[in-house]
């Protein structure tokens, strides 16, 4: 019934509603969960037959500890498909702890049965993930990595962006004919993001940060539950451009910069330019004087 | 598996764990507030109640031969 129920959930998980094919990672990762706590129950079946077992009795192991595991394995990823299926809002935190409820529950029949002293070690080191996950309220969802976004036009830049882990970088600096009122809504359960944004342009952050800090313009936040509300006024005509910004584990800097600031002054980034052009010249004098040699051998 | 006697630290380990797993679960708690308000006063009291019956069981074992 399992098995069927995590192909069923998989497949669900491979076609999107779009009519597309795509893999989500997180329905990956329930699986190699779900598969993993299955094996380990199959590793419990007994492998040897009566006279082996006789004779290694004083040295057998007990199965507590990987039953546990196989438990947990089973917990976390029954509950990760069921986030993916929409059946119930987990977030990442309530997937950590109900990972250490299992090791618990486990180490407490250890108390009268088999010996749990394996599962001691595993519980301490899921402890600081469990702490940890308390400040991330989201869905196990969104990428894993840097994500780097610009562009000349608004209309280039995604209106929502989901990062699990990592880095966003988003370069507005370049944009030009940017009117009117316009969104973007970034969630970021734990990493940094670095937005620029041209300084003509009006600008609102809005949000919330469980922890870390926040630079925006010439303003600084840290520490927990930070609250995050500020608005620059751009010059009269421009758009503006409203952020809302919501951060587990996470440090947010936005600065509105010129295109001068953040690249250099206009000359220097023309040197290249001009470098080019007079290797060009060049190229094609040496080519007229080729050019010239081959008509007078010829003649 | 077959039952044993009482063992003391799976069983402070066992209810930490479960505690703080069930916690975390609900996810309505600040693990800032958590910590310090709850968590660092009963892992002293938890410390000292597993040594007093540490201390005690050793006692009344060495007393019974």
């Amino acid at each position: 019934m399992l098995l069927a129920f995590v192909g069923w959930a998989f497949i669900r998980g491979l076609v999107s509603p779009g009519g597309y094919v795509s893999i989500d990672p997180a329905v990956m990762f329930a699986v190699g969960l779900v598969a993993a706590g299955i094996l380990l129950l199959r590793g419990q079946e007994p492998a040897v037959d009566d006279a082996g077992r006789a004779a290694s009795a004083e040295r057998e192991r007990s199965p507590l500890g990987v039953l546990t595991l196989s438990a947990a394995f089973l917990t976390v990823g029954v509950l990760i498909l069921l986030g993916n299926l929409g059946v119930a809002d987990i977030t990442i935190g309530q997937l950590a702890a109900a990972c250490l409820t299992v090791v618990g529950l486990g180490a407490l029949v250890g108390t009268w049965w088999g010996s749990s002293r394996f599962l001691m070690v595993v519980g301490v080191v899921l402890v600081p993930f469990v702490i940890a996950g308390g400040f991330m309220h989201f869905p196990l969802r969104g990428s894993v990595g840097d994500r780097w976004l610009g562009g000349r036009s608004i209309e280039a830049v995604d209106g929502s962006h989901e990062i699990l882990i990592g880095a966003m970088h988003v370069n507005l600096a370049d944009m030009r004919n940017f009117e009117g009122e316009r969104e973007i809504d970034i969630s970021m359960a734990a990493g940094n993001a670095t937005i620029f944004v041209p300084e003509r342009i009006g600008l609102t952050i809005a949000g919330h940060i469980e922890w870390g800090n926040a630079n925006i313009g010439r303003g600084r936040q840290t520490g927990d539950d930070l609250e995050l509300n500020e608005t620059l006024a751009g010059t009269p005509g421009a758009g503006h451009l409203t952020i809302n910004f919501t951060g587990g584990i996470a440090s947010l800097y936005v600065e509105r910069i010129s295109h001068e600031e953040l690249y250099g002054p206009r000359e220097k980034r023309e040197e290249p330019e001009r470098a080019r052009k007079r290797n060009r010249d060049q190229t094609d004098d040496s080519r007229k004087a080729r050019q010239r040699r081959r008509d007078r051998a010829e003649a | 598996m077959q039952r044993h006697d009482t063992d003391a630290v799976s069983l402070t380990f066992g209810v930490i764990f479960l505690v703080l797993g069930i916690v975390f679960l609900t996810g309505s708690v600040n693990p800032f507030d958590f910590v310090s308000v709850w968590a660092l006063p009963a892992g002293l009291l938890a410390t000292g109640l597993v040594l007093a019956a540490a201390a005690l069981t050793r006692y009344r074992n060495h007393r019974e031969p």
